[in-house]
């Protein structure tokens, strides 16, 4: 099982000794994840969603709180330790062409998870890097070839097969779609389906993109301000009971009719003002936008609540 | 075969290399080019201007200048190249340990960096070599050791900014130890900026074995190095003997050029971008001329 405890991360914002500006990325996110599942993490650009992607790789470390994999501490392991651990868990990321080093080719970046943990032959390791590249749809002839030389869609899967080159258990995507043209998404979005079956995979998706979020996951959660505001079931969707995740919805039924994104405009224009007066605000960070919020609202913060059996909501209003 | 390889090279690079080769192959058939001696002294023919029997002419104590320049050169190259290998070795790898490991190991190789940047360059030099003796061994590791703080602090520069990209990260990620993550990834990386700052080393190591020599701790004088011609002939100057100080110079200049050139250019083909894209590989090249400029007047 994989866990995520009360996480805490804040950036500062150093400005020449005057002033210092704290950004909450992360503020006291827990949820946890079950093997087999496909876990979404669905919220607008700027909400955090990256920064926890990376708390529970341990690319970051948390100011507070704790992430747990398979009853081992990700956050504290060090050395030996820490890289057993880490081979549980893999991140894709969002733009593969960042990911990987440019400068060598296709063959070197996926034989190096291989070098660090295995002492393969130089034969039995072509083996297996050609045939996790004949499962994620790739011809083993792309071995020779640099990132540059592949399309947007090949890249990605390259990023793919070289996760899975140490058989992680969980896989945490960072916007794996994001980078790519739409006609591709969907091969990838299928893609993602056959893996997981084949190597028993746990996906943590993260996107802001609700229709891949909504194709892929079971569990669904939504994220506004560094906080989780609710988990709930796919197939409770419709049913929704925050406010914000309702205001998702409804943009992504005007999405259809036209690309005009009244939400997005909405909330940044929200942002610009949050960024000046958010740490006023000591309670509820919807508040300011919700049509339900009252005083109350402003002034507490709403804990995660269960209401059903894997459905929980942060809201004081709906509850 | 070379011709081919030279073919479609821009003008600069092809200069360079012809200058270049020509240097060394010189340097390499001295025997053979001239009949005179480059110690013996010869005070019948002190002065002679160039042209009279003597290709350059003849310095103060009649010996002549071509046979001490094609001599000479080679202990200025094999200086200029073997301590800038040392100081290039020795900097990218203290600057990318600094840079990747960062916090307080860091900051404790980065001052000693500084202190040895503050101590005036020749005085450490001067104190090193009169510790370890004169000779052309102990003159490159000298120069070596003394000039790897700039390579050093740029390397640093570079891995602080690449350490923080996504391809880094992911090789951490995939459990990479940072040992091979610096010299699989961030050194080739960092190749451009090296590479940079070597080509001007080599000149600045050159400079360094001149003032050395002159003040007597490198080569004796009367052995010839291109920087000791150098110095050797400015008293002469005053004098009209020009031609004494300017063949070596000439040479200095020739040689520093042609490897700062080249040095610009081979950062371009060690970067696999250039191989496919002929659209790029125009734009490379007028970048590389473009960055040889701000490396020249650097020096």
């Amino acid at each position: 099982m994989l866990k995520a405890c009360d996480l805490h991360k804040t950036y500062c914002q150093r400005s020449f000794l005057i002033k210092h500006d704290l950004v909450k990325a992360v503020d006291g996110v827990s949820l946890s994840v079950m093997p087999g599942q496909t876990f979404g993490l669905i919220g607008e650009t700027g909400c955090g969603k990256s920064t926890l992607a990376r708390l529970m790789v341990g690319l970051e470390h948390p100011d507070a709180g704790m992430v747990l994999i398979d009853e081992s501490r990700l956050d504290r392991a060090k050395g030996r330790q820490l890289r057993d651990v880490r081979k549980k868990i893999q991140l894709v990321f969002q733009d593969p062409y960042l990911a990987m080093d440019s400068r060598i080719t296709i063959w070197q970046i996926m034989k190096e998870p291989l070098d660090n943990f295995f002492q393969f032959s130089e034969q039995d390791e072509q083996d297996r890097v050609a045939s996790f590249l004949i499962d994620v749809g790739l011809d083993t002839s792309v071995m020779k070839a640099y990132t540059h030389e592949l399309s947007g869609g090949q890249r990605q899967r390259v990023a793919l097969a070289r996760s899975l080159t140490l058989l992680p258990k969980y896989l945490v995507l960072d916007e794996p779609l994001a980078s790519l043209d739409v006609s591709v998404q969907a091969q990838i979005l299928n893609l993602l389906v056959n893996l997981k079956e084949r190597f028993e995979l746990t996906y943590i998706f993260i996107s802001h993109d609700l229709n891949a979020v909504q194709h892929l996951c079971d569990t669904i959660a939504v994220m506004f301000f560094g906080k989780i505001v609710e988990v709930l079931p796919r197939f409770e969707l419709s049913r929704a009971v925050h406010p914000y995740t309702n205001m998702l919805l409804e943009s992504l039924e005007r999405r259809e009719g036209q690309r005009e994104d009244w939400l997005e405009q909405a909330l940044a224009k929200g942002h610009e003002e949050a960024g000046q007066n958010h740490d006023e605000t000591p309670g509820c960070s919807f508040a300011q936008y919700c049509s339900y919020a009252d005083m109350y609202c402003s002034a507490n913060i709403p804990a995660l609540k269960q209401i059903k059996d894997g459905w929980q909501v942060a809201c004081w209003k709906k509850l | 075969m070379i011709l081919d390889q030279m073919r479609g090279r821009p003008l600069a690079v092809k200069i360079s290399l012809i200058a270049l080769g020509l240097i060394i192959a010189m340097i390499l058939l001295a025997p053979l080019l001239t009949p005179y001696d480059p110690i013996t002294v010869d005070l019948a023919h002190v002065f002679q201007t160039p042209g009279t029997g003597h290709l350059m002419g003849t310095d103060s104590v009649g010996r002549d200048i071509f046979c001490r320049l094609l001599y000479g050169g080679r202990v200025s190259l094999l200086v200029g190249v073997l301590s800038m290998i040392i100081s290039t070795v020795f900097g990218s790898f203290y600057g990318a340990l600094s840079g990747y490991l960062g916090g307080s190991l860091d900051a404790l190789l980065m001052r000693v960096a500084d202190a040895m940047l503050a101590l005036p360059n020749m005085l450490l030099m001067l104190v090193i070599q009169a510790i370890a003796g004169p000779g052309v061994f102990n003159l490159i590791v000298v120069i070596g050791l003394t000039s790897w703080m700039q390579t050093a602090r740029m390397v640093r520069a570079e891995v602080l900014s690449l350490k923080e990209r996504d391809f880094i990260k992911a090789s951490m990620l995939l459990g990479t130890p940072w040992r091979r993550i610096i010299t699989r990834h961030l050194l080739p990386h960092s190749l451009p900026t090296i590479a940079v700052v070597t080509t001007v080393g080599v000149g600045h190591s050159i400079m360094s074995e001149a003032s050395l020599s002159f003040l007597g701790l490198g080569i004796p004088p009367f052995k010839p190095s291109w920087g000791n011609m150098l110095m050797g002939g400015q008293n002469s100057i005053m004098m009209g003997a020009w031609w004494i100080s300017l063949f070596p110079g000439l040479a200095i200049v020739m040689t520093v050029l042609s490897i700062i050139y080249l040095g610009d250019y081979l950062q371009l083909v060690l970067n696999p971008r250039r191989i496919v894209d002929p659209a790029t590989e125009q734009r490379s090249v007028m970048y590389g001329i473009g960055s040889i400029e701000t490396a020249g007047t650097g020096k």
